[in-house]
């Protein structure tokens, strides 16, 4: 099966969504909430594959997602005949009366943070149905202290939830890199757990002074996530549904934008017919 | 004390230690998420530093920290455009972050939610020109129509189609019983205190209408009187001819048509 190809939809790239190797589109809700708009956020291009993707459900908090913000995340994916919905594994805020801290953090790998995820992540399911909710693991550059290994973690979370991965390749290969775990391994462990599986694709940048990868989306995707891309795909063939890059900042020309969309295509293409990809790895 | 889960337990009186029960380690949990999310929202990483994993330092907490201050200023001064650009605020990065220095984000607040809050701060804690009063109101008005264009989704796409109609429909006022007129759903309201935004034959105060246009928020300037017709008709709304010209006995029909008719042009109102 090969995976729907497409890009989250920033101004900078709508060109793109007419591309005949797309027929996917990813659009972020805070983005797409414009209330102003009386037509949808993609604008009546013919998408075979729209995701809406959230930034705020933050399933780690003790507290379940806000009835009103979800119920805005589905009429926003109503409008814009979305076939699913995602968001991402940590927390944002640390209650309905408190704060929000602005970017998620990751969960601590803990039995009661699994609980509490777990719940959350049902009720958001069954708040969102039909759509279906894939959760994103992140990129950090901490975690709190914990007791379970992250695939351990998923795992269970998986098998609890039967929620989709949105397994965002680039937020591997970075946190693989600077806390010196095998990215391959690490796929190869959750792949098999997960019932149904996004992707994103991006590019950051190695900081020498704190020998740190960060993921930016602000460069092109370095060779060894497009290799990890790859062997992504391979391992989750048949379940991996629809696949995206992320651009947010230095933004390419319209030559840079479609060779990175037909590079992805490609991929996707020889893996689903059982070939190595024959393209240059850069 | 601030422990991981495998050490979550309690002593009893003989000194021995059980687990935690399911209520009291979520109890547990969701004091320290408050705590760290509070501190780094504060952007201290104190309270972050017990709770954190063996293998990270005190930097990589200081790093997300100053990552997530960055976005908010960024945020702040990119969807705050009628303020930050303003010539009135040219120190408009410097308010923001001392704004983001004193006021943390409160749960589910979006940007426009914050960005009202900084209006909110700019008001309590500068002392504003009026002309920089002027701007603030300005923007809060826009963010005001947005906010009722959420609320009254329904309502704002059907007054948006029915704005294309509307001049056609026009000529039928007074004479069909039937027309209905509906105004426009998405409207704010403010008072303009200096001449920065007003033509040359303006003189403040004068009433600023804010409304939703389509896509676009636009602006239109009102003396009194059509500031009370209008009001009435919004208090009407949706409403017959007749009805609002028998609230409206200061003026004859035909110039009470002739204000319709100003109003359809701004797409203020429309009929069905």
């Amino acid at each position: 099966m090969m995976p729907a190809i497409g890009y989250a939809v920033r101004r900078e790239n709508r060109f793109i969504l007419t591309d005949p190797k797309l027929n996917a589109a990813e659009i972020t809700f805070e983005h797409a909430d414009l209330p102003l708009w009386t037509k949808n956020f993609i604008g009546g291009d013919e998408i075979d594959y729209v995701a809406v993707h959230a930034l705020k459900l933050s399933v780690g908090s003790p507290d379940p997602p806000g009835r009103e913000y979800l119920e805005t995340l589905k009429q926003v994916a109503i409008e814009n005949n979305a076939t699913s919905i995602s968001d991402h594994l940590g927390f944002t805020r640390d209650g309905d009366d408190g704060v929000e801290m602005g970017h998620f953090a990751p969960v601590p790998l803990t039995p009661t943070a699994l609980d509490v995820t777990c719940r959350n992540i049902n009720y958001v399911q069954e708040f969102l149905a039909p759509f279906p909710f894939y959760i994103e693991t992140i990129a950090y550059l901490f975690q709190l202290e914990g007791t379970m290994t992250e695939p351990e973690f998923l795992i269970e979370m998986f098998k609890r939830t039967g929620c989709g991965w949105l397994l965002d390749v680039t937020n591997v290969y970075a946190n693989a890199r600077n806390f010196g775990f095998d990215a391959k391994e690490f796929v190869a462990e959750v792949m098999p757990h997960a019932s149904r599986v996004q992707m994103h694709l991006a590019g950051g940048f190695w900081d020498e002074e704190q020998q740190l990868y960060f993921d930016t989306h602000s460069q092109p995707i370095p060779d060894d996530v497009w290799e990890l891309y790859e062997y992504s795909l391979n391992l989750g063939k048949g379940k991996v549904d629809a696949v995206f890059i992320e651009r947010d900042a230095e933004f390419p020309g319209e030559q840079e934008w479609r060779r990175e969309l037909h590079k992805m295509y490609d991929i996707a293409d020889a893996s689903s017919k059982g070939q190595a990809f024959a393209g240059s790895a850069g | 004390m601030n422990l991981p889960e495998k050490n979550m337990t309690e002593e009893n009186m003989t000194g021995e230690s059980k687990p935690l029960s399911p209520e009291a380690a979520e109890m547990q949990y969701r004091d320290m998420i408050q705590k760290v999310a509070r501190a780094i929202a504060q952007n201290r990483t104190d309270d972050v530093l017990p709770y954190l994993g063996k293998k990270y330092e005190a930097r990589h907490v200081e790093m997300f920290i100053d990552g997530n201050y960055d976005k908010r200023i960024d945020v702040l001064i990119r969807l705050m455009p009628f303020v930050s650009e303003d010539e009135d605020f040219e120190n408009f990065e410097e308010l923001a972050m001392q704004f983001a220095d004193s006021k943390q984000v409160r749960s589910y607040e979006g940007s426009t939610e914050e960005c009202d809050a900084m209006l909110e701060w700019l008001e309590e804690t500068q002392n504003l020109t009026l002309e920089q009063q002027d701007t603030v109101a300005c923007q809060r008005a826009r963010y005001d129509v947005e906010h009722q264009a959420r609320a009254n989704r329904s309502k704002h796409i059907r007054f948006q189609e029915l704005v294309t109609v509307a001049v056609e429909l026009l000529e039928q006022l007074g004479d069909n019983d039937e027309l209905t007129i509906h105004v426009n759903p998405a409207v704010s309201w403010s008072y303009l205190k200096s001449k920065k935004f007003l033509d040359e034959d303006e003189s403040p105060p004068v009433s600023a209408l804010y409304y939703a246009d389509d896509d676009e928020v636009r602006t239109a300037m009102f003396e009194p009187a059509g500031q009370i017709l209008l009001d009435r008709l919004i208090d009407l709304s949706p409403c017959h001819f007749s009805q609002w010209a028998a609230l409206a006995d200061e003026i004859d029909t035909a110039e009470l048509k002739e204000f319709a008719m100003g109003l359809t042009q701004l797409h203020l109102i429309a009929f069905s």
